[in-house]
């Protein structure tokens, strides 16, 4: 009998309609453990070279880990991964939330989705039960009338949801899964891989504690020390207070707020979507399965609350990128996001993108359905998010994202369309922290801003918090030599580890409140494996590894680990101004990462790499 | 009592003259701390005070070693 695990993993044949449950032994979750690196074994073995992203060969993974749902807060992340509509490549999402906790107290600890079926369906997982049931009426709903409609049908109030909206349905690369309408598997376009499948939702109702664990009593101890400890440590205490509102304010006086398609870095209104403002219309918090964290923030100014309050990515993508300092906007334009299924991040840039090309005289009034949208039009902003939710108009090309939308509507439009491997980056300017370029340039599902902890805090005396991870010389925000490729390869591998074990990056170390000593006791209390951080960061290597030989099968390689073009441009304003990167030095970085991680020159892990990962059926 | 203040990054306009024997009116919390030195309380995001992570409670002690990092990361 496993401990923290069921042991079954539901592998659904959706052509078929029919399923059935892998059952790995104990050596295979040790190698693997959850998430992605979980959801990348199932990729590399069932989903073909060159498939189409959204076809039937894709394959659709969603992955708790062996201690998802164990009950102490922050452990309840799970992942949703397939091939990437934006990239083609390695596409993985992390929500927390409640889903996964619930998929796992449900009896399985990851559903794999192969083929299409031929109608609209959503699979219901009752307490190891299955059925896969027909979604045709259900079609077309936004999120919570969809969520208030299979709790009628389905006779049960407390079942746990991830769902598509109408975007997801219409294949919008853009398009997002939503759990519990407040939780996005935002980034990699996953909802789109769902609506191509014609699945409206994984549906799970499980029992509470029914997983078992190796030591309850030692467990027990742990979680009301991690409580205690989440409810003095100064950043778990920020964060509950404040959430990450708090990094509008930061950002702004950092010099390095991403405003108007990133062509400035400081927003005048940003006062008004920092928390100066939003507290105005702040209406609590909510939080995740048995997390005492309680980040995630409500409003009361948008109709259906379920959907929750817009937090800093949101706020910077609807926000200052847009040009809207109008925080109602932002908030309607959250709800209309979450209700349709949309990812955030990637409509916001997408709908800065359309108003830079209108401003340059690229985009007229006709194309854009009547009249001209551009920087600071809230309710423009509003209007174009509704057409790539429904696929209209120019939300139609929009939908496909930035740079298959510069493809079609040409004019030069390409030199305004800023991605890295076709995703769309969140907002985070890598000029003044060049740790976050090497994760746009080197994250594997494309320009991704939470590949490592942003190496700001840990200056000074902040340095102590990643001694444990053998960083001893603080990286300089702006320094590009071998302390910030060392430090970014050891935060790297840190949230790797929290995405392969399902753990939310606000409660654990180096920032937040566990540390890793205790980690690896919590480790051993849920699954009986007596550990090491030595053996976590292998595991995160592995799952990093796994993902990028996903995508050098693919035909990817270092030509892709690339940044956007106004990175390389000055700072225009603030205290950074005149501030850019250095592409010899970018580069420079690029080639120590692939030398310090036994990768050739051109990116690709070695042969040596690979055996030293159990990873030898790779090479 | 004196502490020595360290503040990083963007907190560096609000440290006062002579940061590092720097003079405080009495007892102080970290809490207390960072509302005498008028920094909003969402721009903190931890202190480290002789070498360890301080709480909002902790009580400074003479002669303290005391470094104030900002609020910014990505999450």
């Amino acid at each position: 009998m496993p401990y923290g695990y069921n042991g079954k993993i539901l592998v659904v044949d959706l052509t078929a309609g029919t399923w059935s449950v892998d059952e790995h032994d104990e050596t295979w979750y040790r190698t693997y453990w959850g998430g992605g690196a979980l959801a990348s074994w199932y990729m590399h073995k069932f989903i073909p070279k060159k498939a189409d992203p959204l076809g039937a060969d894709n394959v659709l993974v969603f992955a708790a880990s062996v201690l998802c749902g164990c009950g102490m807060s922050g452990f309840n992340r799970y992942t949703v991964a397939a091939m990437s509509p934006l990239t083609g490549g390695f596409g993985e999402s992390e929500a927390a939330g409640y889903f996964g906790p619930e998929m796992k107290h449900a009896g399985f600890d990851a559903v794999v989705f192969k083929g299409k079926s031929p109608k609209p369906v959503y699979l219901w997982i009752n307490k190891g039960q299955v059925e896969l049931r027909p979604a045709g009426q259900l079609w077309g709903m936004e999120n919570a009338p969809f969520l208030d409609a299979v709790r009628e049908e389905l006779g049960d109030k407390k079942i746990r949801i991830a769902s598509i909206g109408p975007a997801g349905e219409k294949m919008s690369r853009l398009a997002c899964i939503i759990n519990e309408l407040a939780h996005a598997n935002g980034r990699s376009g996953m909802g789109a891989v769902m609506g191509s499948k014609n699945l409206k939702a994984v549906i799970a109702r499980g029992e509470d504690g029914s997983i078992e664990l190796a030591n309850p009593e030692a467990f027990k101890e742990l979680n009301l020390f991690h409580r205690k400890r989440l409810g003095e440590h100064m950043p778990n205490v920020g964060m509950r207070k404040f959430g990450t509102v708090q990094h509008m304010m930061a950002q702004q006086n950092s010099g390095i707020l991403p405003t108007r398609n990133w062509k400035d870095c400081q927003f005048e209104d940003a006062a008004k979507l920092g928390w100066e403002g939003y507290e105005k219309v702040s209406d609590g918090n909510h939080t995740c399965y048995k997390c005492t964290v309680a980040c995630k923030r409500k409003v009361n100014n948008i109709a259906e609350k379920r959907y929750g309050g817009p937090e800093y990515e949101t706020l910077a993508a609807l926000g200052s990128m847009c040009g809207v300092g109008d925080l109602d906007a932002v908030c309607l334009g959250h709800e209309l996001c979450n209700a349709m299924g949309l990812d955030t991040v990637g409509a916001g840039a997408a709908v800065a993108f359309a108003m830079e090309l209108a401003e340059k005289g690229i985009l007229d009034a006709k194309d854009m359905g009547g009249r001209l949208i551009t920087f600071g039009d809230g309710a423009g902003m509003l209007e174009l998010l509704g057409k790539i939710a429904r696929r209209e108009g120019l939300g139609d090309i929009l939908a496909d994202g930035v740079k298959r939308a510069a493809e079609r509507i040409g004019k030069g439009s390409e030199e305004y369309a800023f991605h890295v491997k076709g995703q769309e980056p969140a907002f985070h300017d890598p000029r003044g922290k060049t740790g976050v370029g090497l994760g746009f340039a080197l994250s594997p599902t494309g320009a991704d801003h939470i590949e490592a902890p942003h190496e700001v805090p840990f200056q000074g005396e902040g340095v102590k918090l990643v001694n444990p991870l053998g960083i001893i010389v603080a990286p300089k925000a702006l320094d590009n030599g071998p302390d910030k490729v060392r430090y970014f390869i050891a935060g790297e591998k840190t949230w790797a580890m929290n995405n392969t074990l399902g753990i939310c990056n606000f409660v654990v170390a180096p920032l937040f409140a566990l540390s890793y000593t205790k980690l690896c006791e919590v480790v051993e209390a849920v699954t009986g494996w007596s550990t090491s951080l030595h053996e976590l960061m292998l595991v995160a290597e592995r799952s990093m590894v796994l993902a990028r030989m996903f995508n050098v099968r693919e035909g990817m390689d270092s030509k892709d680990d690339r940044l956007f073009r106004r990175m390389f441009e000055p700072l225009s304003d603030g205290p950074l101004k005149g501030t850019t990167i250095d592409p010899k030095e970018f580069q420079n970085m690029l080639g120590m990462y692939y030398a310090m991680m036994n990768w050739t020159e051109k990116g690709i892990p070695r042969e040596g790499a690979l055996y030293n990962l159990s990873l030898d059926w790779l090479s | 009592m004196r502490i020595s203040l360290t503040l990083e990054a963007i907190l560096a306009k609000y440290a006062p003259e002579n940061p590092e024997t720097y003079e405080i009116p009495g007892p102080l919390t970290v809490e207390g701390l960072i509302r005498h030195l008028g920094i909003p309380e969402d721009m903190v995001m931890f202190v480290i005070v002789n070498g360890q992570m301080a709480t909002l409670k902790t009580r400074l002690q003479a002669n303290a070693s005391v470094s104030l990092c900002p609020y910014i990361c990505g999450g």
